[in-house]
């Protein structure tokens, strides 16, 4: 007690630099297993902030080429190959046809009526002297539910004309027949003489039935108006031009769409939900005290006891601190959420029994609902902060932009379908706020993908 | 430990291979400073996986000022003080069994150990020490850091650090005397 210095002197080693020398340096080989573990959860790290600024654009483009081959191969594959009908017969499925029992097969006068009785004279009348009669394998269609009749169709008879002298009962039954005729084709799938093929449809579709010339005149290419409703989502990259630099970012949108369709236009509209983020750019500069350099300090000695004519010193190392400003960046993420409010209108280039071809145009409106801006890592031991800059620049709380959208659609069932949707987005005003080179401006392309039903539209398909 | 400035790039680009390479290099080091704060081998393991991963993190912050060695180490002190912090279990005796200054100074930090080049036997020693003693004495004595410092870091105040530095060495010396007894017993 009551001694200044710490006592080391006498035989032995110094505790500290005991276990200095002893484990100081001391190294241990780490099992397999901890990076195994720490592989697995870099990538399920990376996976849960994963970066399309990571995958080469080259390989982003082939990607994009690939899927519009395949999607390309696989409409060709797919596609009806059918003709336009250009008869009432040829249209009718086997299963809705039935073959008239002898006991069906009629024998029709025709009426002496001049054929302007029944609309517009159309058909060339037959030969008056002709005296036609209904084939026996003529095929007659099963009657469907009324109301199916083409809005776009007008149905018009002429009657063969007849010499002959009818007789009342015969009259009669041609009336009757006439009436079923009608009914019959009235109730056959307006898309059968309307469908939109590639090839050129004829507008004017004659046939005989029951010694009737019927003749069908399709107006215009036009469907039953019908509203339809598509869920989809879309993965979309966003490009910002700002001082002759391009930056990228990638949005995710959960989209819920209505369309309202008449003829071959159709109005859409829908709510979409957006989810993004960038990188939050902090500069920070602190200050932290290191270590610069050390001394010995003599804190004893004794006399060697091998050789008493030396002394032997014990020392000490002191470490020498310095006050060092550093300047470091930190990058984080920051996640934004908008919803967005699209107004198109669509126009169908193209349409079969299962594929639909369109485009649509129009502006939208995006709203950034919630922002979260995550802090910088801040991990300065032994030190303080002397500033932090923000450098990360500002999102505006609206933003305009013009959509063109390409329209893949695929009926699988009568009213359910898959719809493919790539499209562009020109911002006609940017989403960030100006920095020091200006407004960026701003586009993006991506591709809408979802499943879509169809109310109340009669589709071809069984 | 030769890592050359593109293996640091490809990190900071997220690159594997190059993870990995850095870890192989670091790894037997770093795990022997993480096993001097721990108990046992499986949770010097554990802190050894998550430290390297805020390594990956943020080795994009590493500047080049120092040795790459020198600043991972400091990112797994860190999370090493930061894991036992969590866990709670630093000893806080800043009231109680107070130390006297004059005891210090009179302290003998010359001991003889008869199997200094066991290390196992030494590192076995420091795991057994208390886990307030333990972090103190190894700020102290391997990462030359100062009772100001330490104070700051475990939010202790310096007559603190001072005391369990104190008890940790007469702790160790007194295991270590008791293993000399032992062994010229025998």
């Amino acid at each position: 007690m009551g001694q200044s210095t710490n006592n080391n002197s006498g035989p032995g080693k110094n505790l500290d630099e005991l276990f200095r020398d002893a484990i100081g340096r001391q190294e241990f080989s780490p099992s397999p297993k901890v990076w195994k573990n720490l592989n697995w959860k870099l990538l399920i790290r990376e996976l849960a902030h994963f970066n399309f600024t990571n995958v080469p654009g080259l390989a982003l483009v082939s990607a994009t080429a690939g899927l519009l081959i395949i999607a390309s191969m696989t409409f060709w594959a797919l596609r009806p190959n059918s003709s336009p009908s250009t008869s009432a017969t040829t249209e009718v499925p086997a299963s809705s046809v039935v073959k008239p029992s002898i006991q069906q097969i009629i024998s029709v006068k025709p009426e002496t009526k001049p054929p302007s009785m029944a609309g517009k004279q159309v058909a060339k009348p037959l030969s008056e002297t002709k005296r036609l009669t209904a084939s026996n394998n003529t095929p007659v269609r099963k009657p469907a539910p009324a109301g199916l009749i083409a809005a776009n169709t007008r149905i018009e008879n002429t009657l063969t004309l007849s010499s002959e002298p009818k007789s009342p009962g015969i009259t009669d039954q041609a009336v009757t027949t006439k009436r079923e005729s009608v009914a019959t084709i009235q109730a056959m799938d307006p898309l059968e003489f309307s469908s939109f093929d590639f090839t050129p449809s004829v507008d004017t579709i004659s046939f005989v039935r029951s010694g009737e010339v019927f003749k069908y005149v399709r107006e215009n290419a036009a469907v039953a108006s019908f509203f339809s409703a598509n869920f989809g989502i879309a993965p979309e990259m966003e490009l910002y031009r700002s001082g002759g630099s391009t930056t990228r970012e990638f949005n995710y949108w959960a989209n819920a769409e209505f369309a309202y369709h008449f003829s071959r236009f159709s109005i859409h509209t829908g709510l979409g939900l957006g989810y993004t983020y960038d990188e939050g750019i902090y500069r920070m500069q602190y200050r932290s005290n290191d270590s610069v350099s050390f001394y010995k300090e003599v804190v004893g000695y004794y006399t060697d006891p091998a050789d008493p004519s030396k002394i032997i010193y014990i020392t000490r190392n002191h470490s020498i601190y310095d006050s060092v400003t550093h300047i470091a960046d930190d990058r984080t993420r920051n996640r934004y959420t908008y919803l967005q409010v699209p107004l198109l209108l669509g126009y169908t280039v193209f349409e079969s029994q299962k594929f639909c071809l369109g485009i649509e145009a129009g502006p939208a409106i995006s709203f950034l609902i919630s922002d979260k801006k995550a802090l910088p890592y801040i991990d300065i031991p032994n030190g303080r902060l002397i500033q932090l800059q923000d450098n990360t620049p500002s999102k505006q709380f609206t933003n305009w932009q013009l959509w063109v959208k390409l329209s893949i659609e695929y009926q699988f069932t009568r009213n359910w379908g898959i719809v493919v949707k790539p499209y562009y987005k020109y911002f006609l005003t940017s989403p960030s706020q100006s920095g020091e080179n200006g407004s960026p401006s701003a586009q993006a392309f991506g591709v809408d993908v979802g499943i879509q039903y169809l109310f109340g539209r009669k589709s071809h398909q069984k | 430990m030769v890592i050359d400035e593109q293996i640091v790039k490809d990190c900071i680009a997220g690159k594997r291979q190059a993870q990995k390479l850095l870890f192989e290099t670091f790894a037997p080091v770093m795990l022997g400073v993480c096993m001097r704060y721990c108990h046992d081998r499986d949770e010097a393991e554990d802190i050894l996986q998550e430290a390297f991963i805020k390594v990956f993190q943020n080795i994009h912050s590493f500047r080049g000022e120092g040795s790459l060695a020198g600043w991972i180490k400091r990112v797994i002190v860190n999370h090493a003080i930061n894991y036992i912090n969590k866990r709670n279990k630093i000893a806080r005796h800043e009231k109680i069994d107070e130390i006297k200054e004059t005891e210090i100074l009179d302290f003998n930090e010359t001991v003889e150990f008869p199997d200094e080049y066991n290390p196992a036997l030494l590192l076995k020693l420091i795991q057994d020490l208390p886990e307030g003693y333990r972090t103190v004495f190894n700020l102290h004595i391997f990462e030359d850091y100062g009772h100001k410092e330490i104070a700051h870091i475990l939010g202790i105040t310096e007559n603190t650090s001072k005391t369990q530095l104190f008890k940790a060495r007469r702790w160790l010396k007194n295991k270590i005397e008791e293993t000399r007894i032992k062994k010229n017993s025998k």
